[in-house]
């Protein structure tokens, strides 16, 4: 499902009344289509392997991405990724390598956030800003490996 | 922001309730329970119930101390007016990472 469109299961993080910038219903799109980079894939190819560094995470603006772990490791994993999800953002808060390999499983087009830009910002935010998404990425890491871990 | 003090077994968030603060752990330990199972930990650092408090949702599960332990207590309000300064990569990145941990605690443990 495209972010921003579609049935809606989560409220918006902040009411409309709160928001003092113009925000576009789909933020991620406007901040990568600003980058203006795009990566096409075709099907299987490997987007990014376990291990390597995470420099970018990606938003996927067509096409459909798989992300696994070898030996399936995870509970929930093989997982895919459809239009309007991003991938590597986990890892790139976690300040680690890519823990997943990602790959695609048709003819896809992904937009380009780099590291540089995301983690400078985020500690430009400030400690609580800061512990409260790595907070939120250890979450979801354990909850994608099964919790309570 | 206050400091709050838990004994073993003290419940800091039950299941089913809306919140208005969320929680960051100083010391301790804490256990997120459902249907009696345990589903994840929180240590030193971690932020406890902020999916829950920032979504206006339901907490999906009980929270309780494992031990003695502190935890922060942070009105919603105050993270919110931090998001509503900070870039719009920084405020779509904690979208995606709030349905990423819905989508992840609504789904069953096989």
């Amino acid at each position: 499902m495209r972010a921003g469109s579609g049935p809606n299961r989560f409220p918006p993080l902040f009411p409309p009344q709160r928001r003092a910038c113009s925000v576009s219903q789909d933020p991620f799109r406007e901040i990568f289509e600003t980058a203006s980079v795009r990566r096409q894939l075709h099907d299987g190819e490997v987007l990014y392997t376990r291990g390597e560094p995470s420099a970018l995470c990606f938003l996927v603006e067509s096409g459909q991405l798989e992300s696994s772990l070898p030996n399936q490791q995870a509970r929930r994993y093989p997982r895919l990724i459809g239009v309007g999800e991003i991938v590597g953002a986990v890892d790139m808060v976690l300040d680690r390598p890519y823990s997943r390999q990602v790959e695609a499983r048709d003819a896809s087009v992904v937009l380009l956030l780099p590291r540089d830009v995301l983690l400078g910002q985020l500690h430009k935010a400030g400690p609580l800003m800061l512990g409260v998404m790595q907070s939120l990425a250890r979450n979801i890491d354990k909850l994608a490996r099964g919790g309570c871990t | 922001m206050r400091l709050l003090t838990l004994s073993h077994g003290d419940v800091l968030i039950r299941e089913a309730r809306k919140l208005t603060h969320f929680y960051i752990v100083k010391s301790g330990s804490l256990v997120a329970i459902r249907a009696e199972r345990g589903l994840l930990v929180f240590q030193r650092g971690d932020a406890v119930g902020i999916e829950t408090a920032l979504e206006n949702r339901p907490a999906p599960f009980t929270v309780v101390a494992n031990g003695a332990s502190e935890v922060l207590e942070i009105p919603t309000a105050k993270f919110d007016e931090l998001q509503s300064q900070s870039p719009a990569e920084l405020r779509a990145m904690a979208r995606h990472f709030l349905q990423l941990s819905e989508q992840l605690l609504s789904k069953p443990k096989p």
